[in-house]
């Protein structure tokens, strides 16, 4: 198994007021197993994933005390190291299909495109190992499904067809970022059922990135929750039951619950402690 | 205040007739607060634009106070029924100031004294006279949804349909947001018509709410109902447990 | 009073709109002038206006001829030289600087607005409105402007009136164009429907809310093809078509000193330098407004 190592990983952006931090300081271990990242807007969770993915822009400056990954140093790496290293060890499953499908390309083109890249393998092979994978992916015509342009398949769809691009390049680690946000709250289980099986089957690890408590908490065995660039609490997704950190208490208290009804939600004000950098 | 009789919606593409809505019949007393719940595809925008009306109903009647919605419809209808979309972003115009913002309506329906009742507006979403002349880029996504309520409210509306109100917010804000929406609606003894996919969120905020799927009503219950789980729709079923 | 007029004009909570619209003017300037080369292209432009109006009263009539001091080069008495008449260069292009404003101003004055009335409303009312108003377009754009300006011009007479006229009614459709383009990838937007909705007429809709956000690429558009207008201008004048002699138009002096351009070169290439410095200035501004509405845009 092959694992992230990340120690004090600090990311800033650069603007015409000077560098704004993304990251301030984040220790993050994963080795096997399924990691939720949790936050709200601006907390830094997608900057996060992409930072593992080495995807982001050039006004970004990145430092670490640890950035590795399968024991190679993610800092050092070059382009053309990273360019290798992305799909094919490390996979990324977006948030919104309708955008990051190619909307010119066939869904089974894009599937096999994966194959030639990552494996060299083309053509008749190609269509084959492309066709046994969108059946993994539990679509049921594959054959009719590989002919089709993303605009014909429908949310659900096309995001089973992400994860099998993601699996194409056989990757040791997937990253979701946001992976359910676009898909109904009905097509939203059996979504990440089928997830939750792929990564256990093959032996993945996962991170999935979102800004729904609950269903992280549901589907993953750890969890960070991050707050400005920060990690504020780090527990296994049993103890979220009984957070410590008051912003996760805040967090899971204020989502409206059918479990019993309140005259108002709970709000919370945030702490500017929070924002101060731990040591 | 809003009465939906057996409306049908067909749409026709050249070569076949799409039915969005399929003879959906509800009712809204005034001062109430009413939910609809589905998916995408169930036929809830379809609903929604009928009652805006910006599509036309192929049988049935939409009426709102006492009237029929028909297409172009008169500048009091508009007054009274008021809207709030999802994409609070999208929903502002980029180059206007939230002083223009607020004041585009009340310069639309003739109000007077518009500077005291923008004032107002911003007062009952909560935001300071300091808010008044930024532009929509310079809000937190919380502050603009507020700003598209208290454009609403400016013209004293009847009926505020909210569709997806909260769903591009974050969970904290959204209580803000949705705790907000309650109190004005009590205040100002609104009726509310919102559309939603998140259950326990209508469960929250409306008294009775419509299940809805693939332009069906499936099921007409009150909040209570669904807490108490007590369900019969299949699909309502459904609905629920995946967001328990 | 606590506050000074630099922070009462920063402020970012403006106690009326006026303070309010100073102070977004006071901002978008600051941003115009911290870009060094549209700085620049906005003293060269100012330098225009302001020799324009008040330059006439510090120099000699443009049109006196003294015909003992033809052709003499730059010198103390006479800065830039003297024609082939005698008459002062300095004089002329001070006085011929009015004619450019007048002409860039007017032509910016027709094409601005004609264009994008006519872009948003075949933008947002498409159909048919939107293909004969677009047909119309392509027509004027496919014939050859400065032919089409020499057409107008032979038609109309000559003279810088009309030389404005010929600019503009060959220069309009690329703003059409423009305008349309913006229209149509903000007709949908949530904020035109969220108008519609509130009941405003389609006059609010198309000049309140669509028109203020194709004007940032209209204005830089203008500011750019001013530098253009200058050229046709000049073309028209050079070819003896706009302006006429004695008046001290650019194009036209560069025009007369074209038979004196090797043995008395500053006849022609005075003005000739003129018009580029001009020209360019309203480039410079173009790209530093570009950069404004971009930023805010962004």
């Amino acid at each position: 198994m092959s694992r992230l190592d990340i120690e004090d990983l600090r990311v800033s952006f650069a603007s015409r007021t000077g560098p704004v931090p993304a990251l301030r300081g984040i220790n993050l271990s994963v080795d096997g197993g399924r990691l939720g990242i949790v936050g709200e807007s601006g907390s830094g969770k997608s900057t996060m994933g992409r930072a593992i993915m080495g995807l982001l822009p050039p006004t970004a400056t990145v430092s670490a005390r640890r950035f590795e990954f399968a024991g190679q140093d993610m800092l050092k790496a070059s382009t053309a190291q990273k360019r290798s290293m992305r799909g094919r060890r490390i996979g990324m499953i977006m948030q919104d299909p309708r955008y990051a499908l190619n909307p010119v390309m066939t869904v089974g083109a894009q599937i096999a495109e994966c194959f030639k890249l990552h494996h060299g393998i083309v053509g008749k092979a190609a269509k084959a190992k492309s066709l046994d994978l969108l059946s993994a992916v539990r679509i049921n015509d594959p054959e009719i499904v590989y002919d089709q342009y993303p605009h014909q398949v429908s949310g659900g769809m096309g995001q089973r067809v992400m994860i099998a691009i993601a699996l194409a390049g056989e990757p040791e680690l997937l990253i979701a970022d946001e992976p359910t946000s676009a898909l109904d709250a009905s097509v939203r289980t059996s979504f990440l059922g089928l997830l939750d099986q792929i990564i256990k089957e093959r032996g993945m690890s996962l991170i999935l990135i979102s800004h729904d408590l609950h269903l992280v908490a549901n589907f993953c065995d750890r969890v960070l929750v991050m707050y400005g660039g920060q990690v504020m609490e780090e527990c296994t997704a049993a103890d979220l039951a009984h957070p410590h950190h008051a912003y996760t208490k805040g967090l899971a208290a204020c989502r409206p619950s059918l479990a019993e009804r309140l005259p108002e939600l709970r709000t919370f004000t945030r702490d500017p402690a929070w924002m101060e950098a731990k040591s | 205040m809003i009465e939906i009789e057996n409306v049908c919606v067909d749409f026709h593409t050249k070569t076949r007739t799409v039915r969005a809505l399929n003879d959906v019949s509800l009712s809204v007393p005034q001062g109430s607060v009413f939910g609809l719940v589905g998916e995408s595809g169930s036929g809830k925008t379809t609903l929604l634009r009928a009652m805006m009306a910006l599509t036309a109903a192929s049988s049935g009647t939409v009426k709102i106070a006492g009237e029929v919605v028909k297409q172009n419809p008169p500048l009091a209808f508009r007054r009274r029924v008021q809207m709030v979309m999802q994409d609070c972003y999208a929903s502002l115009n980029p180059v206007h100031t939230v002083d223009q913002i607020i004041g585009e309506p009340l310069a639309i329906h003739r109000f007077d004294n518009p500077e005291k009742r923008i004032l107002q507006a911003l007062k009952d979403v909560g935001l300071g006279p300091e808010h008044r002349f930024r532009f929509p880029h310079q809000l937190s996504g919380g502050q603009r949804q507020r700003v598209a309520i208290a454009r609403c409210l400016a013209i004293e509306p009847d009926v505020m349909l909210l569709d997806e109100p909260t769903s591009a917010l974050d969970v904290s804000i959204q209580a803000e947001i949705v705790n907000l929406v309650m109190r004005l609606q009590r205040e100002k003894g609104l009726t509310l018509f919102i559309i939603s996919h998140d259950l326990p969120l209508v469960a929250h905020m409306c008294d009775r709410l419509a299940i809805m799927h693939k332009g069906v009503v499936r099921e007409i219950i009150t909040s209570q109902d669904l807490i108490d789980n007590n369900v019969k729709d299949e699909y309502t079923k459904e609905l629920l447990s995946s967001s328990l | 009073m606590s506050t000074t007029f630099a922070q009462w004009l920063t402020t970012d909570r403006p106690a009326s709109r006026a303070q309010a619209r100073l102070v977004r003017l006071n901002l978008s300037f600051r941003a115009l002038v911290a870009n060094r080369l549209a700085l620049v292209g906005l003293l060269v432009v100012l330098a225009l206006v302001v020799m324009a109006l008040i330059g006439p009263l510090f120099v000699g009539s443009p049109t006196d001829q003294v015909l003992a001091d033809r052709l003499l080069p730059p010198s103390a008495a006479h800065w830039f030289g003297t024609d082939e008449l005698g008459r002062d260069i300095l004089s002329r292009v001070v006085h011929g600087s009015q004619i450019t404003v007048r002409i860039v101003l007017m032509v910016s004055l027709i094409v601005g607005p004609v264009g994008l009335t006519i872009g948003i409303v075949a933008g947002y009312f498409g159909g048919w409105v939107d293909a004969v108003l677009m047909r119309i377009t392509d027509i004027f754009l496919s014939l050859p402007r400065l032919v089409l300006a020499l057409a107008f011009v032979a038609a109309l007479g000559t003279g810088i009136n009309n030389a404005i006229i010929a600019i503009a009614i060959t220069s309009w459709p690329p703003y059409a164009r423009l305008a349309r383009a913006e229209t149509l990838s903000i007709r949908n937007s949530d904020f035109v429907r969220m108008a519609e909705l509130q009941g405003a007429s389609t006059l609010r809709v198309l000049f309140n809310h669509i028109a203020p956000l194709c004007l940032a690429s209209v204005v830089v558009r203008l500011t750019f093809d001013m530098s253009g207008t200058i050229l046709i201008a000049a073309g028209l004048g050079f070819l003896g078509l706009g302006a006429q002699p004695p008046q001290p138009e650019w194009g036209l002096m560069v025009a007369a000193g074209r038979q004196y351009v090797l043995d008395q070169w500053w006849v022609a290439t005075i003005p000739g330098i003129a018009i580029f410095i001009a020209s360019l200035g309203f480039n410079l501004l173009g790209d530093g407004l570009r950069d404004v509405f971009d930023a805010r845009s962004s």
